[in-house]
């Protein structure tokens, strides 16, 4: 049924919408899509309202989608080939994700600033005490890997697959959001495992956190859905300025000042009442220092202030300065010795 | 039609075409491609989860075993939306004996916008966002899916009435009448003063 121009002299509301170019055009504008339907009012003026009129609705109607998050996706095929009890050989399982490498055999070993292929396909990142690091990803997403964290992911994404990465530590990524309208399809998906958490975006700035078996998910902007270890339930949803803190199976999500706390990105650190505990942590976290304290209420001070992370000798004497504290650091060892003046 | 899919038509017949002879990869494939299209989808009959995900579960399992007999439909995804919707229908609407659900189908049909996220923080497109949601909440069941089937998953009227099980007639009728509602009940003011300021941008 091939159109004619004239055609479009007589478009009701329903024509519009059933027709493909014009939802192209709302979805995804393109220069040669915005000529036609210019052309198509200036020829027809008086069909502009109801462009307009579809315009709008089509714009307005955008639905909630319900996700289904890959472990439930994966419960389900897991059922599915239980039932369909396929009678491959041995235990050779019909595996729904790409299977992950367990290469024995290294092709090349690529050591640049510690960038590692192990295997083929998987891309292996490891950063350093006191090193940042900000990558690429295969889709053109950014990530920046904080100090002493992990990244894992495939080299290369195919065309219908989900964006994975597996992180240990600290990271924060700027996701490329590919997903305009309709059915979510896989590779518009962006999946962050960390901890024991999926964390489940279609776009967008945030960052993960996973220390001392404490795992925290801060939202900068856009929206993430996550999902959760044994629930069933509908993942959580958060919005910009909140975290979620998730540690021996209890969540706690409140909001933050996500600039501050996201600040290390930039090489600036932020504490706002902090406990000395806390910092000292950091320290360990971050730059590998042992902590050895000889009065234990010192954990309990507060600071609140800002400093630059680049080189940890500052913060360091701001914490001595500011609490009266008497650092030592022993290089051999790695530690810091505390003690109150 | 549909928004062209990032996988060709042509790949789509293939992969159909390979699970049709037992290839397990092409079957993951498909399974990979629809189950989350299928769960939201479901997720409008039900608020039930778990029957959801069983309803997707005996889909591919009966697509699996019944694959020497399947024949080749003419879009894979219409084909699977709408065996899906009879499975999930079957399980929803009780004591239905036969299979032929007419106008008066009895099930429900719940879809919600999403108000946050309108396009570029639009205080109108906002505005317009909740009279839609209040105004499709007076739909029929059958009109809300209409509606849902159209402008989210983008089917054309053909498309619907195979989906839905009714004639193309019939689906165009369904649309019109969901349409026309929803024009009625959104305000004229509203979309007047939307189209003026639209009409000044366009003449630059």
């Amino acid at each position: 049924m091939k159109k004619k121009f004239g055609d479009y002299q007589f478009y009701t509301l329903q024509d519009l919408i059933n027709d493909e170019s014009f939802m192209l055009w709302i979805s995804q504008p393109t220069d040669e899509l915005d000529k036609k339907w210019e052309n198509i009012q200036r020829v027809y003026p008086d069909r502009s309202p109801v462009i307009h009129e579809a315009r709008e609705i089509v714009l307005s109607m955008r639905f909630e989608t319900e996700i289904l998050d890959e472990q439930q996706q994966t419960e389900i095929w897991n059922t599915i080939i239980a039932r369909t009890k396929q009678s491959t050989k041995a235990s050779r399982k019909i595996k729904l994700w790409r299977p992950y490498a367990a290469a024995a055999v290294l092709i090349g070993v690529f050591l640049a600033v510690g960038l590692l292929y192990s295997g083929l396909r998987q891309v292996n990142i490891h950063t350093a005490y006191g090193q940042l690091q900000t990558l690429t990803l295969p889709d053109g997403s950014q990530v920046t890997l904080n100090a002493n964290s992990d990244i894992k992911y495939d080299r290369h994404w195919d065309d219908d697959e989900t964006r994975e990465v597996w992180v240990k530590g600290e990271a924060f990524f700027k996701v490329i959001h590919l997903h305009k309208n309709g059915p979510v399809k896989n590779h518009q998906r962006f999946v962050v495992h960390i901890g024991a958490l999926n964390v489940e975006v279609l776009g967008t700035s945030f960052n993960v956190n996973n220390r001392r078996g404490h795992t925290e998910v801060a939202l900068v902007e856009g929206k993430i859905g996550l999902g959760l270890p044994n629930k069933h339930d509908k993942p959580l949803i958060l919005a910009p300025g909140d975290i979620v803190a998730y540690a021996q199976g209890k969540l706690n999500k409140k909001s933050i000042n996500v600039g501050e706390y996201t600040a290390w990105k930039d090489g600036n650190l932020y504490f706002r009442n902090v406990p000395l505990a806390a910092i000292f942590n950091y320290l360990e976290d971050i730059y590998g220092y042992k902590v050895r304290v000889d009065d234990p209420k010192i954990l309990t001070r507060r600071i609140s202030g800002s400093v630059s992370s680049k080189n940890e000798k500052v913060l360091i004497d701001l914490l001595s300065i500011t609490f009266g504290l008497n650092i030592t650091t022993d290089s051999a060892k790695h530690e810091l010795i505390i003690k109150a003046n | 039609m549909q928004i062209p899919n990032f996988n060709s038509g042509e790949s789509e017949d293939q992969h159909w075409q390979a699970f049709k002879t037992g290839d397990t990869t092409a079957f993951s494939h498909l399974f990979q491609k629809y189950s989350a299209g299928l769960y939201n989808y479901g997720a409008k009959f039900s608020l039930d989860k778990d029957l959801i995900k069983d309803c997707i579960q005996e889909l591919f399992v009966r697509l699996w075993t019944t694959r020497n007999s399947i024949g080749n439909p003419g879009h894979v995804k219409n084909y699977l939306y709408k065996s899906f919707r009879n499975l999930i229908l079957k399980k929803v609407v009780r004591s239905q004996a036969n299979h032929d659900f007419d106008e008066s189908e009895n099930y429900s049909f719940n879809v919600s916008l999403n108000i946050e996220d309108a396009l570029i923080n639009d205080e109108k497109r906002q505005k317009i966002s909740e009279q839609l949601q209040l105004t499709i909440s007076k739909l029929t069941a059958r009109q809300r899916e209409a509606i849902f089937l159209k402008f989210y998953e983008q089917l054309s009227y053909e498309e619907i009435a195979e989906v839905m099980g009714i004639t193309v007639k019939a689906s165009y009728k369904l649309m019109a009448r969901s349409l026309d509602f929803l024009r009625n009940n959104l305000s004229k003011e509203d979309l007047l003063v939307l189209y003026l300021v639209l009409n000044m941008k366009i003449i630059h």
